[in-house]
């Protein structure tokens, strides 16, 4: 049992947040990769020693963990541990992008409900993304 | 108010009752017992369960119970003392004025009347001690260590008194020494009356529960991890200190008491025979301290401990027969070798304790079988003795007859260890701190 | 493939009241299980006997393959209790206790000990009459993780204790079951607790098991149902359906997917049938009233 307490590797995981639990560790993940902080070829903490430091049960960090390897993002050796492929700060991209799409695609939806048409809902956006800035 | 004492006085009842007739059916038969002028021995020992009956009452959190009544602390209080010391009193006196009209074989009617008052005194005595004993355990170092010197103050004095009682009651008291005589009453008479005025005051100490904040902000925390050996050693050795301070009081209170008879220091052999009397009560005292405290309360926990049943009840039935008979040595030698056997007896009489208090804790269904076995001990000795036309001390068979109930003892104690469920449903109240707690050390 | 941590099987203890068993019930090795049922369920007296307080009438318990009865003493000398009244006064300070406790386990970790009196703030020189009832709970705690047992087992640790408590002793036990080999049985009424650090559950009521599994499947198997039926529609009874509420034509069901009540409801004339997911609370609270709410 390690008694040095471990570099945070991600944010706090609550109920109150949106997403289950497992979901909301693989979101957080996705976003280390993404943003560069986990490069290629970095390990992953084991299950337990991340299901000890965000304070869940190991189940949920495998299911994580599971999901995170289904998506080619991170991979698996017996006997070494978990690691990020090569492809996964690419494949984290991909995925944000896509979920970042939906999104987009969900918030048009909603606008156009609202009776928004085409172009107001662009005027709409163009503004938000000034905001932003 | 009339309910409190109404309540109490039904609960002692059943006892009584029991008691009564235990005393109709095998004492009276065989008339009062040699050295007791006080009839209806049974009556005046059930009297004796007000006080133990109480304080059991008020660890198992009746303060806070009756505090939520619709009455005062001072009727609470005052309810007390009288059931506990006025009601007795009046009985006693009834009796008294009873065997008076009809007076019992060999007695003598100002003596009785005098042992009467000085009963009802020390029932008044024991109300006012108690009354006077602290609660708590806040505060810096020098408010601990004045509560810890009172409270072994009157610990001791307490102890002593149930035993001065249970003397009191056996023993022929001469009151030939009116000076000596004067200072009892006198005493008596001031504890009595206030216990009366500081009932109010219990009633407040033992209800007014405060759920202890963690002490340790202060500066003096200090995280080691304690030296020494542990596991079944240092529960030995935590034992021998309080038997210890208890052994020395013993000691110390037959001496007392035999210069206060105007005896020399030496024990004849005739008080082996009261020992042995005597000594049934005390061995009841020794398991309700040594086995009842520490391992009633923690009965759950030791059964976790990776030790056997067998090692486990071993140990509970030789602490409290352990203890006597290395007391029945150290009496040997100021007394006779006899005491060593007479202790013998008193430790199987304590290992019988073991089980029952193991099976069922301390409950009102333990209070009256204990009682019962203490008096059938008190009372089979002389019995005994007269049957044996024994003056000379118990006989050798006394030995293995002490072993093989011990011996029986330790297996029904091992039985109910390893197959009562009962055994480990503990009374939370008795396991908290409300009104008063068990401390051991 | 390793033995089980705990593995009861056909457990039977007959009370005037109540019966508990015949009982099943598994702990794989490495897991964190959690305990769960109303009050009365049994919970408790199953974990007496593991103990062997009190003799079950017929069935048997293992501990890492050791028999509770047979081989008592082996069993534990890995596996730790901790209860909810446990009580340790008797021995008046927290360093005394911890004395006592440690001369019976020669795998007593002392630097452990020392962390963890540290982590709970629980000084040698306190008194435990002074102790708060959340204190109380970690020195137990600590004695029975300080001693690295095998198997913890423990019996409602968590019930009267603040949230920050709570915290302490979750982040403990996930330290302590860290390395994969260590297990932990925990029964507690903290349901979201339950289903945030357990790994798996087992639920027990009536003195019988009703469900066990990895704690995401048993989840994940039911639905929170809304539906609608005809005027004067009578649904029969149907495994995997329990109704938890009813207003004429509006009924509130929890649903057992895995005994397809989906569609047999559809057939049975449940229309605009929408379903959501539950918490380990809603299918808990679910289970125990079914049948009242019949």
């Amino acid at each position: 049992m390690s008694s040095e307490p471990r570099p945070l590797l991600i944010g706090p995981i609550s109920p109150a947040a949106d997403g289950a639990l497992y979901q909301q560790i693989v979101d957080r993940l996705k976003r280390e990769i993404s943003e560069g902080r986990l490069k290629p070829g970095a390990p992953l903490p084991s299950f337990r020693q991340l299901a000890e430091d965000v304070l869940v049960s190991v189940i949920t960090v495998k299911r994580a963990y599971e999901e995170l390897e289904r998506e080619g993002i991170i991979y698996r050796r017996q006997g070494l541990g978990t690691f990020v492929s090569e492809h996964g700060h690419n494949r984290s991209c991909e995925a944000k992008l896509k979920a970042a799409e939906d999104l987009l695609r969900a918030g048009f939806r909603e606008a156009a409900e609202a009776g928004l048409k085409p172009q107001e809902i662009l005027d709409l956006a163009r503004e938000i993304a000034k905001g932003r800035k | 108010m009339k309910q409190i004492i109404l309540d109490h006085l039904w609960r002692k009842s059943r006892i009584i009752a029991s008691l009564l007739l235990i005393e109709l059916v095998a004492v009276r038969p065989f008339g009062t017992t040699a050295h007791c002028d006080i009839p209806w021995l049974a009556l005046l020992l059930s009297i004796y369960l007000g006080p133990s009956l109480l304080s059991s009452d008020q660890r198992r959190g009746l303060t806070r119970a009756l505090m939520a009544l619709p009455v005062t602390a001072k009727q609470i209080g005052r309810a007390w003392w009288l059931s506990t010391v006025g009601v007795p009193a009046l009985l006693l006196t009834a009796t008294t004025g009873l065997s008076a009209i009809v007076p019992v074989e060999g007695g003598r009617t100002g003596l009785l009347f005098l042992n009467c008052l000085m009963q009802i005194l020390f029932l008044g005595s024991l109300f006012g001690l108690s009354s006077l004993m602290v609660a708590g355990d806040q505060g810096g170092w020098h408010e601990r260590t004045r509560r810890g010197f009172w409270r072994g103050f009157f610990g001791t004095i307490w102890r002593l008194a149930i035993a001065a009682g249970i003397l009191l009651l056996l023993l022929d008291f001469s009151w030939s020494d009116p000076f000596r005589a004067g200072i009892l009453v006198a005493a008596g008479s001031v504890l009595t009356i206030t216990g009366w005025f500081l009932a109010e005051r219990m009633v407040w100490r033992r209800g007014a529960y405060r759920p202890n904040a963690q002490a340790t902000a202060s500066r003096l925390a200090q995280y080691k991890a304690p030296a020494g050996c542990g596991g079944l050693p240092f529960l030995w050795q935590g034992l021998l200190i309080p038997l210890g301070w208890l052994g020395l009081a013993f000691v110390g209170w037959l001496v007392l008491a035999g210069m206060f008879q105007g005896r020399s220091l030496r024990f004849p052999p005739q008080l082996v025979e009261v020992n042995v009397i005597l000594f049934s009560p005390i061995s009841f005292l020794f398991v309700y301290a040594f086995v009842v405290v520490p391992v009633v309360t923690q009965l759950r926990f030791l059964r976790t401990l990776p030790i056997s049943a067998s090692i486990f009840a071993a140990t509970l039935v030789l602490i409290p027969s352990g203890s006597i008979i290395f007391f029945g040595f150290v009496f040997a030698a100021l007394g006779g070798g006899d005491l060593v056997l007479g202790s013998l007896l008193t430790a199987a009489a304590a290992a019988v304790f073991v089980p029952l208090f193991v099976w069922r804790g301390l409950g009102t269904v333990t209070f009256l079988p204990v009682v019962l076995l203490v008096i059938m001990g008190a009372i089979t000795f002389p019995i005994l003795f007269m049957f044996f036309e024994l003056t000379d001390g118990p006989p050798i068979w006394t030995v293995p007859f002490s072993i093989i109930v011990i011996a029986i003892s330790w297996e029904i104690t091992r039985r109910v260890l390893r197959s009562s469920s009962k055994a480990y449903r503990v009374d939370p109240l008795v396991t908290s701190d409300w009104g008063g707690g068990m401390r051991w050390s | 493939m390793k033995a089980n941590a705990i593995e009861i099987r056909g457990l039977t203890k007959h009370f005037p009241t109540f019966t508990l068993g015949p009982l099943d019930l598994t702990v794989p090795r490495g897991a964190i299980y959690g305990f769960i049922g109303p009050n009365g369920a049994g919970k408790t007296t199953t974990i007496d006997l593991i103990f062997g307080m009190g003799r079950n009438d017929s069935g048997e318990i293992r501990v890492l393959g050791y028999d509770h009865r047979a081989s008592e003493v082996d069993l534990k000398r890995r596996a730790a209790y901790v209860g909810p009244d446990l009580n340790f006064q008797v021995w008046g300070t927290v360093v005394r206790t911890v004395r006592f406790v440690r001369g019976f386990y020669p795998d007593w970790d002392n630097d452990y000990c020392v962390r963890l009196m540290k982590a709970f703030r629980l000084s040698s020189a306190d008194k435990i009459a002074t102790l708060s009832f959340g204190a109380r709970t970690k020195l137990s705690l600590l004695l029975a993780l300080a001693r690295r047992p095998q198997v913890l087992i423990l019996d409602e640790p968590t019930t009267g204790l603040d949230a920050v408590t709570k915290q302490e002793v979750f982040s403990e036990l996930l330290k302590a079951v860290e390395d994969g080999e260590r297990t932990v049985l925990i029964s507690s009424h903290g349901l979201s607790d339950i289903e945030r650090f357990a790994d798996h559950v087992g639920m027990i009521k009536d003195g019988k098991l009703l469900l066990e599994g990895r704690m995401d499947e048993v989840v994940d198997r039911f639905r929170m149902a809304e539906f609608f039926t005809d005027n004067g529609v009578e649904l029969p009874h149907h495994e995997g359906l329990i109704i938890v509420r009813r207003e004429q034509n509006r009924w509130h069901a929890l649903l057992d997917q895995k005994l397809g009540v989906h569609d047999w409801l559809r057939e049975h004339g449940g229309k605009q049938i929408s379903l959501t997911r539950v918490t380990l609370e809603d299918m808990f609270v679910a289970l125990v009233k079914e049948e009242e709410a019949v």
